[in-house]
């Protein structure tokens, strides 16, 4: 499968646009816009909304209290937080903490297109509705929230990537809701198995393209995991 | 049939209750947004895969469950599935419902106290097949149909995912997150009526999609429950007008 070819060649290019973009009203009321940080080879990749007033102070993703709660449910389902690479669908603080508006996510789009290409995630976690519908619009998939496509995995092809999608609730939701905060850590626990799984796939495959995990020997999450094969 | 048709038809299918093909319908609407059902001489079949591959429904009718089956040559029926629905609605439990295609119309009768006609574009239906399922299943048993609705309803109202079981003879659907609601199908309460199992094992299904099947449930009085820790939930039964249904779903997370 052949990728997209990136809209940026480097992420130095990426980053530069970002920093000065106005393509929509939120650059008028930001105070640093927020790429994304983390290695620019990490297999998984997450994906949030926007970036919130602790974000938008010290324009790095996720360093508020719900950032804080990520970054524990990723050590306890043993995720070093600085292996991933964090984002958000949009790149500047919305006012007030609102949801991002369809013409904002869309301006955004090429930027958060761009790091998909650019990094070749093997996995993307989005956190959220607004993230979850914004790559399964990308894999083509219909979206039908959180609640109801959270749980399970997805094996999509975002701009000629083939890439496994764990759609989970976004922690700011889980901030104050212990019953949520079980979901988000069982998903991140969920997601390094399937890391597990695919660190493990490509030892034996040495160097082959990645299978789709479903074929991997882990549970099954559609019914063409139990197809007849051989 | 008493009512004249408008096209020339190379199917006429009459179904003796329109209430029971509406719960057929509905189940398969949960699933999909257009059905293809084939017609051929041995009977109807019709199989929805939703999009996310995570569930399937199949179902078979026999010649011998409607009232007038004729077939000149065997034929697709391809049809939208909410429009089919809006169609259907405000059915009497008696009424009949006859439906006839050609390549390029299906027209539909529904027969009561008054008649209604409606017409439809046979549609080209572009469906996924999936292969054969290689699936062994550790527990298999037949339950009644009733409680098993009642079931799944009420465990739909309570949690996103339903655990399905075996424990002491019995199988157990419960709440899965908190475990606090169960509902065990025994022999001794007579919900249950056979059970083999092979292996114990617990496995999780999104209650949402197990919800979608409540309607078809409707239409037969046992169901055979089978599901397995490297198996699908497949759960079938057979109508009681003639026919079975299958539904496939594949385990959660």
């Amino acid at each position: 499968m052949t990728a997209t070819k990136s809209y940026y060649t480097s992420w130095e290019e990426l980053e530069a646009a970002i920093r000065s973009c106005s393509r929509c009203p939120l650059h008028k009321s930001r105070r640093n816009p927020v790429p994304g940080e983390g290695p620019r080879n990490a297999e998984v990749m997450f994906i949030g909304e926007a970036p919130g007033a602790t974000e938008d102070e010290m324009g790095r993703p996720f360093v508020g209290a719900a950032g804080k709660l990520l970054t524990m449910a990723l050590e306890s389902a043993g995720i070093p937080r600085s292996s991933v690479y964090i984002t958000n669908v949009v790149k500047c603080r919305p006012p007030s903490n609102r949801e991002p508006r369809p013409e904002e996510i869309e301006a955004c789009s090429v930027f958060l297109e761009s790091q998909i290409l650019l990094l070749k995630p093997r996995i993307i976690v989005t956190l959220g509705n607004v993230a979850g519908k914004k790559v399964f619009e990308l894999g083509n998939l219909r979206w039908s929230g959180v609640t109801k496509m959270r749980g399970r995995l997805y094996t999509l092809s975002i701009l000629g990537l083939k890439v496994v999608v764990i759609p989970t609730i976004h922690p700011a939701a889980a901030l104050y809701n212990p019953s949520m905060r079980d979901i988000l850590f069982n998903d991140l626990k969920n997601v390094k198995r399937v890391l597990d799984e695919i660190s493990q796939t490509l030892t034996v495959a040495s160097g082959d393209e990645l299978s789709a995990p479903e074929q991997g020997g882990r549970k099954a999450k559609s019914l063409l995991d139990y197809v007849k094969r051989g | 049939m008493s009512v004249k048709l408008t096209i020339e038809p190379k199917v006429t299918l009459s179904y003796p209750s329109a209430k029971e093909f509406t719960y057929i319908l509905k189940s398969v609407a949960e699933l999909v947004e257009e059905v293809s059902f084939r017609v051929e001489s041995d009977g109807l079949k019709l199989k929805a895969l939703d999009p996310g591959r995570i569930a399937m429904l199949t179902v078979t009718l026999p010649p011998e469950a409607f009232q007038e089956f004729q077939v000149s040559e065997p034929t697709n029926i391809g049809l939208s599935v909410g429009n089919l629905i809006k169609v259907l609605k405000h059915l009497r439990k008696n009424d009949r419902v006859t439906i006839a295609a050609n390549e390029e119309y299906v027209e539909i009768i529904i027969e009561g106290t008054s008649v209604r006609r409606y017409k439809f574009r046979n549609i080209e239906v572009l469906s996924e097949e999936i292969p054969e399922l290689n699936v062994e299943y550790d527990v298999e048993g037949s339950v009644l149909v009733g409680p098993l609705r009642n079931a799944i309803s009420e465990l739909s109202n309570l949690t996103d995912t339903i655990g399905v079981s075996v424990r002491e003879e019995a199988i157990v659907m419960y709440d899965y997150d908190t475990k606090k609601t169960q509902y065990r199908f025994s022999s001794t309460t007579g919900t249950l009526i056979s059970l083999s199992i092979k292996k114990s094992c617990e496995v999780a299904f999104d209650s949402e999609y197990l919800s979608k099947i409540v309607d078809i449930l409707r239409l037969g009085s046992v169901a055979d429950i089978r599901f397995g820790s490297e198996a699908p939930l497949n759960i079938e039964i057979t109508m009681s007008a003639g026919g079975r249904a299958q539904y496939f779903l594949a385990a959660k997370v």
